[in-house]
C-alpha cells in the first residue's frame, strides 16, 4: 500500500495568512482496492505469463464440455431456474457424505454412537438443506420486491389479481444506481472512454459505412478513427450504456450472494451451532433409553 | 391530510417567503383555515429526500459493488470468504458464550478448530477456484478465441453483452460450482488433515485430553467380577500387576 503526502502543504501554509487558502494534506491511500482484489480475485486480469498461460490452458479445457451436448441440453433446459441455490445444496450434501462416512469409520466410538451420530448428520442435512430454500424463498419478496394479489369477488366467486408492484432491494439498488450513472454521463470526457469496451456495431450500422469498414473499426477501435464516423454525444451514449450495462451484473451478484449466504449461514453455522447439539442429545437420550441396564455399568459385588 | 402535503417538498418551496421564515408560528395551509401550526418548523424543514429504507450509502458503495462483483465472477471463493466471517467470529463467539459441559481450553480449541478450518477452506479456495473463475472470465470476455464458432446455444459471442446471456451465466455457474462440488470432499479431506498441524505448529495448540473425561471413564467393574465369562481374567491380572506380556 503506498501512501502519498501532498509536499506543497508546507509551502502553502507558510505563506498563507488565511486559513481557508491553506491546502490541507490528504494523504492519498493507494493500493487498498488492488489489497481487495489479491484478497477476492487474485487470478483476474493478471498480466502474469504464467498465470495468463495457466488461465487460458483452462479456458481451453473448458471449451469441449461447453460444447458438449449433455452441458447443452441442461443448460437450455435450466436456464431459469435458481442453479446457484441447487448446487449450493449439492457442494453441501457432498461434503455431509463426506463426513457421515468418515463418522461410520470412526473406530474410536462404539457402533451404536455411530450409527446414531451418522443418523443425526443426515437428519441435519435434510433439515438445513429444507431450511435454507425455505428461508431463500422469503428473502427473495423483500431483496427482488414482488406484486401484490388482490382478492375480488365477482358475482359471489373469489378472483385474485395483481396489483401494485412493491419495490425490493433490487428495484431500489436499480433506480439509485441508474440515476447516479445518468448524472455521471453528463461529466463523460471522450478520453475516459475505453473504446475498446463499447457496443458499436449497431450504431455503426446506423452511418452509411462499408460492412467491411464497419468490421475493421469493431476489430480494432480507436478513438480517432471512430470520430470520423461517431458524434462525441454519440460515444458518450455508447459508454452510458455500458455502464448501466453494469448495473445487471451487480443485480445478479445480489441473488448470487443472497443464496450463497443463506446456504453457508445453514450449514456452517446454524446447523453445526444450534441444530447439530439439539439433535445430538436427543439421539443420546434415545440409546440410553433403549439400553439395557447391564451388570457393566454397576459395580459388581464382590464374593468373599 | 394537510399536514402530509406540507411535508412535500415542492409545497413547501412555493410558500412566500414571510411565512417560510423559521418561528414565524403558523403555516400557510393551516393559516387558510385558522389553526395555529403546532410545529412551527414544519414549514422551513429541507426538500425531503427519497428515503430508501436505510440503505442509501449501501446501493452507492464501491465497496459493496466490488463485493458484488465477486459473487457474480467467482462464487466458491465468495462462499469461502463469507465462510471465514462465519467460523472465525459467529462460532468462535458462539462456542465461548453458549453453556456447556466442556471446560474452558476445550471450549478454545474448538473455537482455534473453527478459525483454522475456516482459513483453511479460504486458502484452498482460492489457490483452486480462482484459476478457473479466470479462465472463465476470459472465455467470457474473448468467446470466439476459445469456444470459436460452436456452442451456439449460448448466446451471439460477437456482442459485447455475451457475458450477460442467460446461458452464459448458467455455464460459467455449472463450470465452477461444479467443480466445487466434485472438489468438496478431497477439499474436506486435505482441510481435514492440515487443521491439527496448523494449529500444534503455528499456534502451539494441541489437543489435551481433558482431566475430567480421565475421571469420569467408565470403570470395568465387570473385570473383577469372577463369574463373568466375557472377560480373560488371566490378561485383566497381568496389566493390573504390571506383568510383562
Amino acid at each position: 500500500m503506498k501512501i502519498t503526502f501532498n509536499n506543497n502543504y508546507i509551502s502553502s501554509t507558510k505563506y498563507s495568512s488565511n486559513k481557508n487558502l491553506r491546502s490541507k494534506s490528504k494523504p492519498n491511500f493507494t493500493g487498498g482496492n488492488s489489497f481487495l482484489k489479491v484478497l477476492f480475485d487474485p487470478f483476474s486480469d493478471s498480466n502474469n505469463k504464467a498465470v495468463n498461460w495457466l488461465t487460458d490452458k483452462i479456458a481451453k479445457g473448458y471449451a469441449p464440455i461447453l460444447r458438449s451436448k449433455p452441458v447443452e441440453k441442461f443448460v437450455t433446459k435450466y436456464k431459469n431456474t435458481n442453479i446457484t441455490a441447487h448446487l449450493s445444496a449439492v457442494i453441501a450434501s457432498t461434503i455431509t457424505l463426506f463426513y457421515i462416512k468418515k463418522t461410520l469409520e470412526n473406530d474410536k466410538l462404539d457402533s451404536k454412537k455411530r450409527t446414531t451420530l451418522a443418523i443425526n448428520q443426515a437428519l441435519v442435512a435434510i433439515v438445513s438443506l429444507l431450511g435454507s430454500y425455505k428461508l431463500e424463498k422469503i428473502v427473495a419478496k423483500p431483496i427482488d420486491g414482488y406484486d401484490e394479489i388482490i382478492t375480488k369477488k365477482v358475482d359471489g366467486k373469489k378472483i385474485k389479481e395483481k396489483g401494485k408492484h412493491i419495490e425490493g432491494f433490487v428495484d431500489k439498488f436499480r433506480k439509485v444506481n441508474t440515476e447516479e450513472i445518468n448524472a455521471e454521463a453528463k461529466n463523460i470526457k471522450l478520453e475516459d472512454i475505453d473504446v475498446k469496451k463499447l457496443e458499436l456495431e449497431e450504431l455503426l450500422r446506423s452511418k452509411k459505412i462499408d460492412d467491411s469498414q464497419i468490421e475493421s473499426l469493431i476489430k480494432n477501435p480507436v478513438l480517432e478513427t471512430l470520430k470520423k464516423h461517431l458524434s462525441a454525444e454519440e460515444l458518450i451514449e455508447a459508454e452510458r450504456i455500458k455502464r448501466l450495462g453494469k448495473i445487471d451484473k451487480w443485480v445478479d451478484g445480489i441473488r448470487v450472494a443472497k443464496t450463497l449466504i443463506i446456504f453457508g449461514f445453514i450449514f456452517r453455522f446454524f446447523a453445526p451451532v444450534v441444530v447439530t447439539p439439539i439433535a445430538n442429545a436427543i439421539g443420546n437420550k434415545l440409546n440410553a433409553k433403549k439400553e439395557p441396564k447391564t451388570v457393566e455399568q454397576k459395580p459388581a459385588e464382590i464374593k468373599k | 391530510m394537510i399536514n402530509s402535503l406540507s411535508k412535500d417538498s415542492h409545497i413547501t418551496h412555493s410558500l412566500p417567503s414571510a411565512t417560510n421564515r423559521k418561528g414565524s408560528g403558523v403555516c400557510l395551509k393551516k393559516r387558510e383555515i385558522g389553526v395555529p401550526a403546532k410545529n412551527s418548523n414544519m414549514i422551513t424543514r429541507k426538500p425531503a429526500e427519497i428515503s430508501f429504507g436505510g440503505f442509501s450509502g449501501l446501493y452507492k458503495s464501491k465497496g459493496f459493488k466490488a463485493f458484488l462483483e465477486t459473487a457474480t465472477d467467482n462464487q466458491p471463493v465468495f462462499s469461502a470468504i463469507f465462510a471465514v466471517l462465519l467460523t472465525c467470529i459467529l462460532r468462535p463467539a458462539a462456542i465461548m458464550g453458549l453453556p456447556g459441559k466442556k471446560n474452558k481450553d476445550d471450549k478454545k480449541y474448538a473455537a482455534a478448530h473453527s478459525m483454522a478450518s475456516g482459513v483453511m477452506g479460504y486458502i484452498l479456495s482460492l489457490i483452486i477456484f480462482s484459476p478457473l473463475a479466470a479462465a472463465m472470465k476470459k472465455i467470457g470476455k474473448n468467446p470466439q478465441k476459445y469456444i470459436g464458432d460452436t456452442a451456439e446455444y449460448l448466446g451471439d459471442k460477437a456482442s459485447k453483452s455475451f457475458q450477460g446471456t442467460k446461458e452464459f451465466k448458467m455455464a460459467s455457474s455449472i463450470m465452477k460450482m461444479g467443480t466445487e462440488a466434485i472438489l468438496a470432499a478431497p477439499r474436506a479431506i486435505v482441510t481435514v488433515a492440515l487443521i491439527p498441524p496448523i494449529l500444534k505448529y503455528i499456534f502451539g495448540w494441541e489437543k489435551k485430553s481433558s482431566s475430567k473425561e480421565k475421571i469420569s471413564a467408565p470403570q470395568n467393574y465387570a473385570a473383577i467380577n469372577f463369574k463373568s465369562k466375557k472377560y480373560n481374567h488371566k490378561k485383566v491380572f497381568q496389566n493390573f500387576m504390571g506383568v510383562n506380556k
